[in-house]
């Protein structure tokens, strides 16, 4: 099964974030991979380890600022990330949701188009009569690129139980190795998109969603979507999805027919495996890790410009306000308040007040509270007075 | 099996006078209109208002009785009605294909959600398809020209969409060039207006048939389950006190037993409510609902979750016990008056507080419910 997993950088402090123009300028600021998208990590971790293919993970954004916090994630004993991609443009800055989704939905598809590509190169040596050492040769050189599984060509010591191992041993013939490859095929056309419900920084949860929109509209076929999977399972005969989700005060429990997409709750532990065909998740399974990761210009799209970043983004964002503190604060034990109401006071040029009695004082030059302090005017804020304020 | 997926519009410049009416998309809650709903009705009704447009409110589902006389009493001026036994089970992909065959239809101005796990879904996806843009959880809206200096270009009488940004700020959202404006609302954010019975002869409930009956999706629901309603109700309580990750440890770092804590928040509540009357519950934060504390099993669910991910309240007053205060959290909590008691005195609620408690929640609380008991009662 082909995984792919969303996986976004956001802001480590959301008090740096550094905007030019009402851009967020993500290349300025440094990065942690969004929390909830572990969740799809650990998702896609699940799927693997029970059917067997491949992870690979998309981000969009600075490739200099993700390819350090994407590396962990990679570690060989960390998780079964296969493949890292990331996209990174600068034509992708100040992208909507719609313009992310434009974007991330093409790269999905790209993904997808990688991986059947393959298939109908081999399909179409075989059609056209190429001798079957040339054959084994491209299905060496996919197999190593990590875009054909097991099954289809390994170089396992001792095993040549693969489709074209069998096909070179002539236990296959040219047209049965042709209807197997097109069932391989369509195997990775059932493939799932995983992605956490909502980034830290927009908090929108909107482009899971709009990706599987996306990627239907790009394969003419409807792509279903579920958000807030707390419960996911896989059959591992049909590639079926059977999810569970939270929405308000009801469970709602779903069977979904890849390709579809899922964005993971908080919620979501990955289900233990109790027991599982290990021969069919090795023949499922991918070479192995490509050491570097891959890096994608919105060029590898095969999108229209138009669409792109800020000026295909259909919404505008004004410049933030700033949410005031409350209008007064007070520490208890701590903060000075009124004893009693005083007018206006000049102080040192300026002026200050009226003032209540309860209004706090910390705010006032020290010289002034010193003062009024010892005109008696100020107390420090008590116990007593907060419990009266709070049931007032 | 799928059918085939609708054709990607263009991005074709649209005429945005084609387009009309402010909806709304209502949902249910014990077949009734739920809450959240009622303050959407208000939220939609400020918008129509300032547009100079009707208000129709959308009701997709089954079994649907009285539920647009209901959205109709509270502000609604046309109630659009879906009724069919197969939206009974929320089909995402199905309530998506209504609502798209509709939109192309009828054109609306704006389109508001509730911004609820359903109302966001449902809002992103529909925009993406009929090609316009989407902002979530709005607080507020405005219907104003608007001028953008980049195009050199004035907007009139477009949607401002308010909505929090980045945690701690808020920022104004436009569609200017795209319809219909596609939004939702953070629910807690505005009154539902009062019951109006008389609004029901000018109103229009209008029947419209399911699109697409027969089509099959490749999501199926095969199962509903109703969670049982909690028995206490932070939304509509006076005061709520939240529980955070800081009843596990006093302020010197020994492990506390978090029963005491909530205890303790208990002997205040009842004070609160035994003396001046004020409908108080108890909450957590998300921390505290996450960390599946032993001692707390049953006693703190996810039911108890305030903040953004959980609960939004509005109380008159909010105390926050051993709670950091995260963006989210705070957020999540629009009350008169915070009282915050963190040991930390660098921990965000305290930012948030009126009232602020640098103190051990343990040596304080039975201090403050001696004081309150002192105080007199409510005359």
């Amino acid at each position: 099964m082909l995984i792919i997993a969303l996986v976004k950088g956001v802001p480590a402090r959301l008090t740096k974030v550094v905007r030019v123009d009402n851009i967020v300028q993500r290349d300025a600021m440094e990065m942690v991979v969004n929390p909830n998208d572990e969740k799809a990590i650990e998702a896609a971790d699940f799927l693997k380890r029970k059917v067997g293919g491949k992870i690979v993970t998309l981000s969009m954004g600075p490739d200099a600022r993700l390819k350090p916090i994407l590396t962990p994630l990679y570690g060989a004993e960390a998780t079964g990330v296969d493949e890292e991609i990331i996209l990174s443009d600068p034509k992708l800055a100040g992208s909507d949701t719609v313009a992310t989704a434009y974007a991330v939905g093409h790269a999905v598809y790209k993904i997808y188009e990688r991986h059947v590509v393959p298939f109908d190169t081999l399909i179409k040596l075989l059609t056209d009569g190429a001798s079957v050492q040339e054959i084994e040769a491209k299905a060496r050189e996919l197999y190593d690129q990590n875009l054909i599984p097991n099954k289809v060509y390994n170089e396992e010591p001792g095993t040549r139980t693969s489709v074209i191992g069998h096909l070179v041993d002539g236990n296959l013939s040219r047209e049965e190795t042709i209807q197997r490859l097109k069932t391989e095929r369509s195997h990775v056309t059932k493939f799932v998109i995983l992605a956490g419900i909502r980034t830290a920084d927009g908090e929108t949860g909107s482009v899971g969603p709009q990706v599987a929109e996306v990627v239907s509209q790009k394969m003419g076929v409807e792509v279903p979507h579920s958000t807030y999977v707390e419960e996911l399972d896989v059959d591992p005969d049909t590639l079926r999805i059977h999810a569970g989700r939270r929405i308000g005060r009801w469970i709602q429990r779903l069977e979904i027919e890849a390709p579809c997409l899922m964005t993971l709750a908080p919620e979501y532990q990955a289900k233990e495996i109790k027991s599982v065909d290990f021969g069919r998740v090795i023949e499922n399974y991918y070479k192995g890790k490509v050491k570097e990761q891959m890096k994608w210009t919105a060029d590898v799209l095969d999108a229209d410009p138009a669409r792109l970043g800020f000026g295909g983004s259909c919404v505008i964002v004004g410049p933030a306000i700033v949410m005031g503190a409350p209008a007064s604060q007070k520490t208890l034990d701590k903060s000075l308040v009124f004893t009693k109401s005083v007018d206006k006071t000049a102080w040192e040029g300026k002026e200050y007040g009226p003032f209540a009695k309860g209004d706090v004082a910390d705010p006032l030059p020290q010289t002034l509270k010193d003062d009024l302090r010892a005109k008696g005017a100020l107390t420090t804020y008590t116990l007593q007075m907060l419990g009266q304020e709070l049931v007032a | 099996m799928s059918t085939t997926a609708p054709v990607a519009t263009t991005s074709a410049k649209v005429n945005l006078a084609d387009y009309k009416d402010v909806w709304v998309f209502l949902q249910r809650d014990d077949g009734h209109l739920s809450n959240d709903s009622l303050e959407l009705l208000a939220a939609g009704r400020k918008v129509a208002d300032q547009a100079g447009q009707k208000l129709v409110g959308l009701l997709l589902g089954n079994h649907l009785r009285g539920l647009a006389e209901e959205a109709v009493d509270h502000g609604a001026d046309v109630v659009l009605v879906v009724d069919d036994p197969a939206l009974r089970t929320y089909n995402t992909m199905r309530m998506i294909d209504t609502l798209e065959a509709m939109t192309l239809r009828r054109k609306p101005y704006a389109i508001i959600f509730l911004a609820t796990e359903f109302g966001r879904e449902l809002a992103a996806r529909l925009a993406y398809r009929v090609n316009t843009g989407v902002a979530t959880d709005n607080v507020d809206f405005e219907v104003q020209d608007y001028f953008n200096p980049k195009f050199n270009e004035m907007f009139p009488k477009t949607l401002t969409q308010v909505r929090p940004d980045f945690g701690s700020r808020v920022a104004k959202i436009w569609t200017p060039r795209h319809r219909p404006q596609i939004a939702s609302l953070k629910p807690g954010s505005f009154a539902p207006l009062p019951r109006n019975p008389a609004r029901r002869s000018s109103a229009k409930i209008e029947k419209v048939q399911l699109p697409r009956p027969g089509k099959t999706y490749a999501l199926t629901v095969k199962e509903l389950v109703e969670l049982p309603k909690p028995n206490f109700d932070l939304e509509h309580a006076d005061v709520v006190i939240g529980l955070g990750m800081g009843i596990l440890r006093g302020a010197d770092g020994s492990p506390r037993n978090p029963i005491d804590a909530y205890k303790l928040a208990t002997e205040l509540k009842e004070l609160i409510e035994r003396k001046w009357g004020l409908k108080t519950e108890i909450g957590a934060s998300r921390g505290l609902v996450m960390a599946n504390v032993k001692a707390l099993e049953g006693i703190i669910t996810r039911d108890h979750e305030l903040g953004q991910t959980g609960t939004l309240i509005s109380p008159q007053l909010y105390i926050a016990l051993g709670v950091s205060g995260s963006a989210p959290h705070r957020g999540g909590i629009k009350a008169k008056k915070i009282m915050a008691v963190n040991p930390d005195p660098t921990a965000p609620i305290h930012l948030a507080a009126q009232y602020s408690v640098v103190a051990d929640l343990y040596d304080f609380v039975p201090k403050l419910i001696d004081t309150l008991e002192a105080l007199p009662d409510r005359a």
